[in-house]
């Protein structure tokens, strides 16, 4: 009686586990907003995973499956003794090639998106000619981000100026905090660094994620391509506040954003001075 | 005899007992009202029960009205009663956010209390909490149709519990800058403290010295942030929950004050330092603690009130009556010379290239509610922790990187600590000046040139300082560094001098 | 081959040299037991703690919240912080560790190769004792707040301490108490080893040893190898730490700390160092940790499967070669834990290469068990349910590893809650189950006595119920960007919905931890009350279990010879019963040679 307990038991279990994957996306506890990546990259990191998660699935259902006839058919053995093997060559061989295929196979498939992701650039970049849209560099401290843009309108055009410009303050930055506007459909590029202990830099939505080393400057590139505020939160401890590292990422086009950022260099430069006549101008960050 | 099948059911019972204690947070009294106890119980626990009494515990505040603060008010007429404890109301504003717990005012004439412990939306039921009601109960509330009701207190629950969610474990459910986190066990503490809101004193503010910071400068200390320190921002938190967390924030500074003025008016009963109560007790008991104590009571929470309602007042703000001068290198050059002038000397404590290691950092300040001298050089705050003067080479400002707020800064300086306002004896137009050359300093460097020509970053890393007031023993070298050198080597004796400090 | 000789005195014992500072390495397994038992606890606490957390944040919390009564029983966030750095920290280095190669590996070890004791009883003795001055460690450390920058302590977080409040005296602390298991574990390699290697039984050659020696010898070579850059590792902290203990003026090195940090407006570093340093010299001990924390427990499970399948392992051989293979790669995966730090992105392609395929021998070894458990006879009992559990959720937690070993991927899953189904579904739900069959199935032969059957199946039950309700919705967590150490996700509004889902799990995992004290009393009960055991109550095969149950002083009566390897379950050779044991000589059959030895299956 138990026995058949114990195997519906263990049939079961996967049976619930595979249903439980299943309405996932339905119940939104999937991906966040239950959407596509909102970069091209993160769309292909979204593809690999559906693609290891197939694979992941049909392996599990196969192993299960496995197991769970071999116990039925074990728990029923009436015979006065069990199978006297020691194993079998032939499917040792089975089972070491097919899954090492399959391994390599994955191995090889994702080693493209990574290149792209992080080392094809990484490489190139001294070399490479195009502008590069630099869009802020960002601090990671405790607990928040603080945010430094070039002036609006500088257009850099070597990693030189990039790095000049990194390297210290310069007239006309714009300063925000916990906000960062990044252009819509074009690439950008942001610098991480950190002001204190290790941070990370992570975007669910754009499947961004970057440490902040402290002394380090780490360049990270996307191009985000659909409009929108994305969450952005830390994602490594850095103390009692890691948790309450609440950022926002908000994808803008090109004028658009030139147009937040002036309104924000205005704000920025306010003065308190209201000649007379005039009505009283907003110093403060009102979106 | 216990049954031995009894064991197991009794041990998975443990950890039940162990943990559900139920503990309340509870606002925690000055100290001196426990010394003040030692002394005269009487005065001490008129302190403590007037308190509770208009402020109530975090679980049961209480909407003082003497106090000019929003607790959120709805109202609304009565449509019905079915019974004892059930109200169908008709409220003018929906209420978008789940509320218990809040005081119900009804009818005008002979207002009556009661606490409304739920609000239905769907039904517009409001049902009244008989076991709760701390407040008096008119033996028959008016709750005929068309009575007028006031629902009050929702927005200072709400800045409660966000308080309670965000800031407490920081500033401490009394607000006294004493949470876990400001207290935790280890070599440090956090440098700079989190406030202490019982002294009603806030550093940034825009207000003229002498009046209370305002709610946009809560806000906008709360919704930015204080670059440098562990306050973080919190740009991102909503208007509604942000503004609910400043009323509760002047909630507890009020509260912090009216005990504070309290104590000071009691300050002759408190026993000295080795503990022996004041000698004519009886006397002062009755006069201070017994007769005067109402009176003392109105005075200070008119004060208080008075105070914080002056700070919304626009014309109590720091503007400036003349618009930014242009940013050019000879407004910076006026600054700088102003900045090392012998009037104003900024170097004094923010030191020669601005790093904040001006020579007053040797000094011993005296603690000016002792008269006596601290134990330990540098500058303190009011709430006597040591603090240093801003290294203005890291363009990092803690209250505001605009024009205005550095303008404000210098006009005003910054309320609770040693740095001093000039309004009254440097010019708008220099203080402009001043402006503009404390902006470009992490950008272009400190330094001129007798060229007029500024030089970038760190020219000297090591900095001997002129002890104006020198007591101590020092090798100096004797150079005049009024005047800025283009390179320096820098000899031995030199460098052990150094106080290299960000 | 031979045993040592006897150079002990067969005089009477004193009560302390008996049971407290006892050389038998018996007694040693046990005190490793009961003590990690204790730890077991300890750990699951504070767990539960995070757990409550996660569930009803900032709500009166049992227990821990007595320490903040003055705020309503509220924790604050560094305590938080405190919970899960301490929670793993007690688990990897209290428990797991410890009672795989301390409890089982100095109880078995002799006993399965036909040892009289270890090559070196002292020196274990030594390693269990070692044990305390880590607890008392660690101890401090919770008197002075607790370390609070993970169990991974990353500086500059943990080797600054003004950048946390933990991070100060308490993890000083934490890394003397590291450094103690250090030695204890190493030590302890020392021993297994050179037992192994020297102490076999006449007739016990390496392919006839059980899987579990093979697993405790792979894992004392890993714990040799990798402990000594952990315990470097914690000497450097230790040095670039700013006050050594509090007491003593620093030493002030930088090696992980970078110039012109300034954290708490504490004086900028001096600096020079690099915080990518620690993670690499950590993760290379601590990637080999999972394997020691997984290995002995593959090779219990092996040995308890086929005892209650009646079958021999299927495929011997290659599981001894798997185990191998994933000890050896292990040495050369270290960087899947480091895609996203900041290392030169090149290294991402080599990691994630080797990484990929240690799933291999892995995939390997649960086709062998689920072929073991293929034409068994099967009886369900404690020990063969938590056995078929550590297969199930081993596949569950190998399968989930593909995921983060795509490096594209994982620098999505990278710190977020899939990494915390991963590691929690191979190291509870493998490891721990494959303990909670181990200690039923071996306590007849430590004790004497059998532990309660139905206790057991109910404590699974609860267990298995309660583990998975935890955990696999964690992946699910994962997947929605939600991140570890996070004190209150639901200030994201990203993460709002997921409460329902951290309550539900919440849930799970206090029945989960209810379910353990089931689990103290069956044991602690069976002690004194359970029913005697004979010498052999599974029928198994192992040199074990033609000792006394427990084994005298010594072990064995005399000294075992060995006939055959310990899988020769249903075994045609025999009629009339299904086992065969290793140490049981059989007359050689007719055989035109009469001087033909013993059986011979090199």
């Amino acid at each position: 009686m138990s026995r058949i307990f114990w195997c519906l038991f263990f049939t079961a279990w996967p049976i619930v586990a595979i249903v439980v994957c299943a309405i996932t996306p339905a119940m939104d506890w999937g991906f966040p907003g239950n959407r596509e990546a909102a970069t091209p990259l993160g769309q292909r990191i979204d593809d690999l995973f559906y693609l290891i998660l197939g694979i992941v699935t049909v392996a599990f259902i196969g192993t299960m499956a496995a197991l769970s006839y071999v116990l039925i058919k074990a728990s029923k053995n009436k015979d006065e003794k069990a199978w006297f093997s020691h194993g079998s060559h032939n499917l040792e061989v089975i089972w070491t090639i097919v899954p090492a295929g399959v391994l390599l196979f994955i191995a090889l498939y994702q080693l493209d998106v990574w290149a792209i992701y992080r080392v094809r650039d990484y490489e190139n970049r001294d070399a490479d000619p195009r502008p590069l849209h630099l869009v802020a560099e960002v601090t990671a401290r405790q607990f928040e981000w603080r945010i430094r843009y070039p002036a609006p309108g500088t257009r850099f055009t070597s990693y030189e100026q990039v790095k000049d410009w990194l390297a210290k303050p310069h007239a006309g930055d714009v300063y925000a905090v916990n906000r960062l506007l990044v252009p819509l459909n074009r690439e950008t590029l942001i610098y991480l660094k950190s002001g204190d202990v290790q941070h990370s830099f992570f975007v669910p939505d754009l499947r961004v994620k970057q440490d902040a080393m402290p002394g380090q400057s780490i360049d990270i590139w996307f191009t985000v391509n659909r409009a929108g505020t994305f969450d952005l939160t830390c994602a490594e401890l850095c103390g009692w506040g890691h948790y309450k590292m609440r950022g926002e990422v908000e994808a803008l086009e090109v004028k658009e954003l030139e147009s937040r950022l002036r309104e924000l260099k205005q704000l920025q430069d306010y003065d308190g001075f209201t000649p007379p006549g005039t009505a009283a101008a907003s110093g403060e960050v009102t979106r | 005899m216990i049954s031995r099948r009894l064991i197991l059911p009794l041990l998975a019972l443990l950890p039940l007992g162990f943990g559900c204690a139920d503990y309340r947070a509870e606002f925690v009294n000055d100290e001196r009202v426990a010394q003040l106890d030692t002394s005269s119980p009487v005065a001490a626990d008129n302190v403590r029960n007037s308190l509770l009494e208009h402020f109530g515990t975090p679980n049961d505040l209480v909407a003082w009205g003497a106090l000019p603060i929003d607790y959120g008010e709805i109202t609304g007429t009565v449509l019905s009663a079915p019974d004892a404890h059930t109200l169908r109301v008709s409220l003018d504003t929906d209420p978008t956010e789940q509320f218990s717990q809040v005081a119900v005012v009804l009818g005008d004439a002979t207002p009556a209390h009661r606490t409304a412990a739920h609000y239905d939306a769907t039904t517009h039921t409001l049902t009244l909490d008989p076991l709760h009601s701390t407040a008096p109960t008119a033996p028959t509330a008016p709750t005929a149709p068309g009575t007028p009701i006031r629902l009050i207190g929702h927005k200072l629950q709400a800045g409660r519990k966000a308080f309670m969610r965000h800031c407490m474990h920081c500033h401490g459910v009394t607000g006294d800058g004493n949470g876990p986190t400001a207290r935790y066990i280890s070599n440090h503490r956090l440098n700079p403290q989190p406030r202490d809101f019982r002294r009603g004193l806030f550093k940034f503010t825009s207000t003229k010295d002498g009046y209370y910071a305002n709610r946009e400068d809560l806000r906008r200390t709360v919704r930015q942030g204080l670059a440098g320190t562990y306050m973080p921002s919190f740009l991102l938190m909503k208007s509604k929950e942000l503004d609910a967390i400043i009323e509760y924030v002047r909630f507890l500074a009020m509260r912090g004050e009216i005990e504070r003025r309290l104590l000071a008016h009691l300050k002759d009963l408190l026993p000295d330092d080795d503990g022996t109560p004041p000698g004519d007790l009886k006397t002062l008991e009755k006069e201070l603690a017994v007769d005067g104590f109402a009176e003392a009571l109105a005075d200070a929470t008119a004060l208080v009130a008075e105070n914080w309602t002056n700070a919304e007042d626009p014309q109590n703000g720091v503007l400036p009556t003349m618009a930014r001068l242009p940013d050019t290198p000879q407004s910076r050059l006026k600054g700088r010379n102003l900045f090392i002038s012998t009037k104003i000397n900024c170097a004094k404590c923010h030191g020669e290239g601005g790093r904040g290691n001006g020579g007053f950092l040797d000094d011993f300040q005296k603690n000016p509610e002792t008269q006596q001298s601290y134990d330990t050089p540098g500058l303190r705050d009011a709430w006597h922790n040591i603090i240093r003067p801003r290294n203005l080479t890291s363009g990092i400002y803690r209250g505001g990187r605009r024009p205005l707020d550095v303008f404000r800064r210098v006009s005003v300086g910054i309320k609770a600590t040693p740095m001093a306002g000039f309004a009254t004896n440097v010019l708008e137009e220099d203080r402009w000046h001043i402006v503009n050359y404390v902006l470009s300093i992490p950008v272009d460097g400190a330094f001129f040139d007798e060229y007029g020509q500024q030089y970038h970053g760190r020219v000297r890393l090591f900095e001997t300082h002129k002890h104006k007031h020198d007591d101590h023993d020092h090798d100096h070298d004797g150079h005049d560094h009024n005047k800025p050198e283009p390179s320096t080597t820098t000899t031995p004796s030199e460098s052990q001098d150094k106080k290299s400090q960000p | 081959m031979n045993t040592l000789d006897a150079t002990h005195d067969h005089h009477e014992l004193t009560f302390v040299k008996k049971y407290v500072f006892s050389t038998d390495h018996k007694m040693i397994g046990i005190q490793f037991l009961f003590t990690t038992l204790v730890m077991l606890l300890l750990g699951g606490a504070l767990a539960l703690g995070v757990r409550w957390q996660l569930a009803w944040p900032w709500q009166n919390m049992p227990i821990f919240g007595g320490h903040f009564a003055s705020e309503g029983g509220q924790i604050s966030p560094e305590f938080y912080t405190m919970l899960f750095t301490m929670h793993a920290t007690v688990m990897i280095f209290l428990v797991v560790i410890p009672i795989l190669a301390g409890a089982f590996g100095n109880f078995l070890i002799p006993l399965m190769i036909g040892a009289d004791d270890m090559a070196f009883p002292t020196l274990n003795m030594l390693s269990y004792w070692f044990m305390w001055p880590a607890i008392f460690f660690f101890g401090l450390s919770f008197y002075f707040g607790g370390a609070a920058a993970g169990w991974t302590s990353y500086p500059l977080l943990s080797s600054m301490a003004e950048a946390a409040p933990g991070s100060g005296t308490s993890q000083t602390m934490w890394l003397l108490a590291v450094t103690c298991v250090g030695v204890s574990s190493m030590m302890g390699s020392v021993n297994y080893m050179t037992t192994i290697i020297n102490m076999r039984a006449p007739g016990m050659t390496l392919f006839r040893m059980p899987l579990t020696i093979w697993s405790m010898f792979i894992t004392a070579i890993l714990q040799a190898f990798a402990l000594p850059v952990l315990t470097a590792a914690g000497f450097l902290m230790l040095f670039d730490r700013a006050a050594f203990g509090g007491a003593l003026e620093g030493i002030h090195t930088s090696f992980f700390v970078p110039s012109g940090i300034i954290i708490n407006n504490a004086e900028p570093t001096v600096g020079g160092g690099q915080p990518l340093l620690w993670q690499h010299l950590f993760w290379f001990y601590s990637h080999p940790a999972v394997y020691i924390m997984l290995l002995p427990a593959m090779g219990m499970v092996s040995d308890m499967l086929a005892a209650m399948c009646r079958k021999p392992i299927f495929g011997y051989k290659p599981m001894a070669y798997s185990m191998a293979a994933i000890a050896g790669l292990g040495f050369i995966v270290w960087g899947h834990h480091m895609f996203t730090s900041g290392m030169n992105p090149a290294l991402g392609m080599t990691f994630m290469t080797s990484t990929v395929m240690i799933a291999l021998p892995s995939a390997i070894k649960t086709f062998n068990w689920i072929g073991t458990i293929w034409g068994g006879k099967i009886r369900f009992n404690t020990v063969t349910l938590n056995c078929i559990a550590f297969v199930s959720q081993f596949i569950v937690g190998g399968l989930s590893g593909i995921f983060m070993a795509a490096v594209p991927v994982d620098i999505y899953i990278h710190d977020t809650y899939f990494i915390v189904a991963h590691f929690h579904y191979v190291l509870f739900g493998s490891t721990l189950f494959g303990i909670f069959g181990a200690i039923p199935f071996w306590f007849p032969k430590m004790f004497g006595r059998m532990m309660n059957e139905r206790l057991g199946r109910i404590h699974f039950f609860l267990t298995f119920v309660g583990f998975n309700g935890t955990f696999f919705p964690m992946h699910m967590l994962g997947v929605a960007g939600m991140p570890r150490r996070y004190a209150d996700p639901y200030i994201h509004p990203y993460l709002e919905h997921l409460m329902p889902m951290n309550q539900f799990m919440t849930v799970c995992a206090i029945i989960m931890g209810l379910a353990q004290l089931i689990f103290i009393y069956n044991f602690i009960s069976s002690i004194f009350r359970g029913p005697k055991s004979g010498r052999n109550p599974w029928n198994a095969n192992g040199l074990e279990w033609s000792a006394p149950s427990p084994p005298p002083h010594g072990n064995f009566e005399t000294v075992p010879i060995v006939y055959r390897g310990p899988y020769e379950y249903s075994s045609p050779l025999v009629e009339g019963r299904d086992f065969l044991m290793q140490t049981e000589y059989l007359p050689p059959p007719p055989d035109p040679d009469p001087d033909a030895g013993p059986e011979d299956d090199t």
